[in-house]
């Protein structure tokens, strides 16, 4: 599934290092990401479109739980699939390989 | 300053002109730090000065990793929160392993990096490394510190991130030029500990109604119940309801290991009774714990049949692996006062004790060898309740978690997420300071003391009357067992068989030590291990074919736990 997400977070040293960081580390690839300060250079806002066959609520809470994140909005649920974005793929051969492994 | 946390909002201290370095450590002693673990080098100098005119006390560590895991054994026993000190570059690297350690295992730790000067940052500089970056998927939070002013907010920031909510590990990076900064009017602040998030009261409803209809009902308590310091709902939930409980590795000592409603752990190392009742239950009542893959085993078959109330503080655990029919988000000591209901489950408690008492742990060793859960289980008989038991990783952290009987999750210090072999030594060092009234023993075996053995030296140092006990079987046991029952025998660089001479070398750190070979010697031992005023290293010698069990393996479902063969001499 590819989703966007609309985040708006601290304008900190790291911030949006840390949110890349976190969908990475969970399992959400980056599909499209477009960033903007606020008017009053305070925040970053941020809306970035992830693809993952894990579920995108996981996704919001994840970054929710960021320190520097102040809210996390599931803006659009895509139904069709980028071919070529190979998380979800490689995600199943990494399980067929365990599988094979046992 | 005042005690009363209703005028404690916000004071300040305009006085005296103070160096960063300096409010770091006011700081740090207005967050009631008593003592701090760490190591120190170039870029942390300035803070190692401050230390010197500081009220609290500094241990000295001799690898950081040390100081790391001993703020963390600090904070598990204390709940308080445990910090390090480290300088930059390999000093701070060697930080690392410690933080994701406490991050894997929720334990509130402060780390303090020393950094090369802000104008010599990015340049490849001396002993420059990207802590910040290096250590950002295993910290709660981080900081680099630019601007010496804003020391006092970003501590106390720091504490509370590092303790509230689901606790974990946040680091302050601190350039030499801020630690040096003068700061004219410094400003502290203290602010009220916001009370943790209470569960909804609608979901308490449904969980009451879930629990009365249950019939095979079964609570699944895991490490939030001691980070909640929740033993006394837990056990009064389990007493008022009569619903007997299974625990995770962290979750032991929740609930009396004597406890005629305690099954065991479960999971892959897992009592089969405790297994057995999960995957027979209608309705798993899980407090504070996250159906970690060491606990379902194959997860599509975990608990099949169970209905799922799950109570975290952490809203991303809910549902993040099991869909739940019941989700409880906030405080688990206000959730399960609120959750005691009559039951009509007496069937199903007897065939739980039943099946306790078929499937008990057997002791009745045939051989003349130290068989390790003997040894354990005469400790735990015999040790005073508030011993504190640290393990390092492999076979003899499953045979404790198996076989002793733990009255507090706080006196268990186990490596539970990141499986840090090498915790357990500088982790009985971190629980000795956080309660030197207990005894605290250190179990490892002869693989894990090697990886941070240097830390006899500190027990050297301070005198402290730590216990080791190293279980050695002279192979890196758990990697042997799982090439022994996984990878047709085919062994491949497990054999320890030239370990040092263990005594020996305690000796050279001034420790005395003691060799058990016979099982006969075990009473003699653990009298020893007991009484001995400082001190003291027990080398025992236990056959190198034993193995864990039971053991699920990997990728199968709880239900098809493998047990000893019949032939085995432990059967």
């Amino acid at each position: 599934m590819r989703s966007t997400l609309d985040i708006r977070l601290n304008n900190c040293e790291g911030a949006l290092e840390r949110i890349l960081c976190r969908l990475r580390q969970r399992g959400y690839a980056l599909c499209d990401m477009n960033v903007r300060r606020s008017a009053d250079f305070s925040a970053f806002v941020v809306e970035v479109t992830i693809e993952s066959d894990r579920p995108m609520d996981q996704a919001v809470k994840q970054l929710t739980k960021l320190f520097d994140v102040q809210s996390v909005k599931l803006h659009v649920q895509h139904k069709e699939v980028l071919p070529g974005n190979g998380y979800a793929q490689r995600e199943k051969e990494s399980e067929l390989r365990v599988c094979a492994s046992v | 300053m005042t005690s009363d946390p209703q005028q404690r909002q916000k004071e300040s201290w305009p006085g005296t002109p103070m160096k960063g370095a300096q409010v770091l450590i006011e700081a740090l002693e207005r967050e009631g730090v008593d003592c701090i673990f760490g190591y120190p080098g170039g870029a942390i100098m300035p803070v190692y000065d401050a230390l010197v005119d500081a009220n609290l006390r500094h241990i000295l560590f001799r690898h950081e990793q040390g100081a790391a895991l001993a703020a963390d054994g600090y904070a598990r026993v204390t709940g308080k929160v445990g910090v390090c000190l480290a300088t930059s570059g390999p000093g701070a690297t060697n930080l690392v392993t410690g933080l994701a350690n406490s991050f894997m295992d929720s334990v509130p730790v402060v780390a303090i990096t020393g950094q090369v000067a802000t104008s010599h940052m990015g340049t490849d500089a001396f002993q420059e490394v990207d802590i910040f970056g290096i250590s950002m998927p295993v910290v709660k939070h981080s900081y680099i510190i630019r601007d010496a002013a804003s020391i006092p907010t970003i501590i106390h920031e720091a504490f509370e991130i590092a303790n509230s909510g689901r606790p974990g590990p946040v680091l302050i990076d601190l350039p030499k030029d801020v630690a040096n900064a003068v700061v004219e009017n410094v400003r502290f602040f203290e602010i009220a500990k916001a009370a943790p998030e209470q569960p909804q009261s609608d979901q308490l409803a449904i969980a009451r109604d879930l629990i009365a209809k249950s019939r095979r009902p079964l609570v699944y308590a895991g490490g939030g119940t001691r980070i909640a310091r929740a033993s006394r709902e837990v056990r009064e939930f389990v007493e008022t309801t009569g619903i007997p409980i299974v625990t995770t590795l962290q979750g032991l000592g929740c609930i009396s290991g004597k406890h005629p409603l305690f099954l065991g752990m479960l999971g892959m190392h897992g009592t089969k009774n405790a297994n057995m009742a999960v995957q027979e239950s209608d309705l798993l009542i899980c407090v504070g714990a996250r159906f970690d893959d060491r606990v379902t085993g194959k997860l599509a078959e975990f608990a099949p049949h169970a209905k799922i109330i799950h109570m975290d503080i952490d809203p991303a655990e809910i549902g993040k692996l099991r869909r739940v029919q019941c989700a409880i988000q906030g405080d688990i000591k206000t959730a399960l006062a609120n959750l005691a209901v009559p039951t009509d489950i007496d069937e199903w408690v007897a065939q739980c004790k039943a099946n306790k008492e078929t499937y008990a742990w057997r002791y009745d060793n045939p051989t003349e060898k130290v068989y390790a859960p003997k040894f354990i289980k005469e400790l735990s008989d015999r040790a005073a309740a508030n011993t504190i038991i640290t393990c390092d990783v492999g076979q003899h952290q499953m045979w404790v978690a198996q076989h002793y009987q733990f009255d507090s999750p706080n006196n268990h210090l186990t490596s539970g997420g990141l499986g840090t072999m090498g915790f357990g030594l500088p982790a009985a060092i971190g629980a000795h300071f956080a309660n030197p009234q207990s005894q605290v023993i250190n179990m490892s075996g002869d693989g894990s003391f090697m990886i941070n053995v240097q830390e006899l030296a500190t027990i050297k140092r301070y005198s402290l009357p730590v216990k080791v006990v190293i279980f050695d079987n002279q192979a890196l046991g758990m990697v042997r067992q799982w090439q022994e029952l996984f990878h047709e025998e085919r062994y491949s660089e497990v054999s320890l068989h030239d370990n040092p001479n263990f005594v020996r070398l305690a000796e050279a750190f001034d420790i005395p030590g003691m060799e058990v070979r016979q099982a006969s010697e075990i009473d003699g031992a653990i009298e020893r291990l007991l009484n001995e005023k400082g001190p003291l290293l027990v080398h025992v010698h236990i056959d190198p074919k034993d193995n864990v069990w039971p053991l699920v393996p990997p990728g199968k479902s709880n239900s098809q736990m493998m047990e000893a063969k019949p032939n085995a001499k432990y059967a």
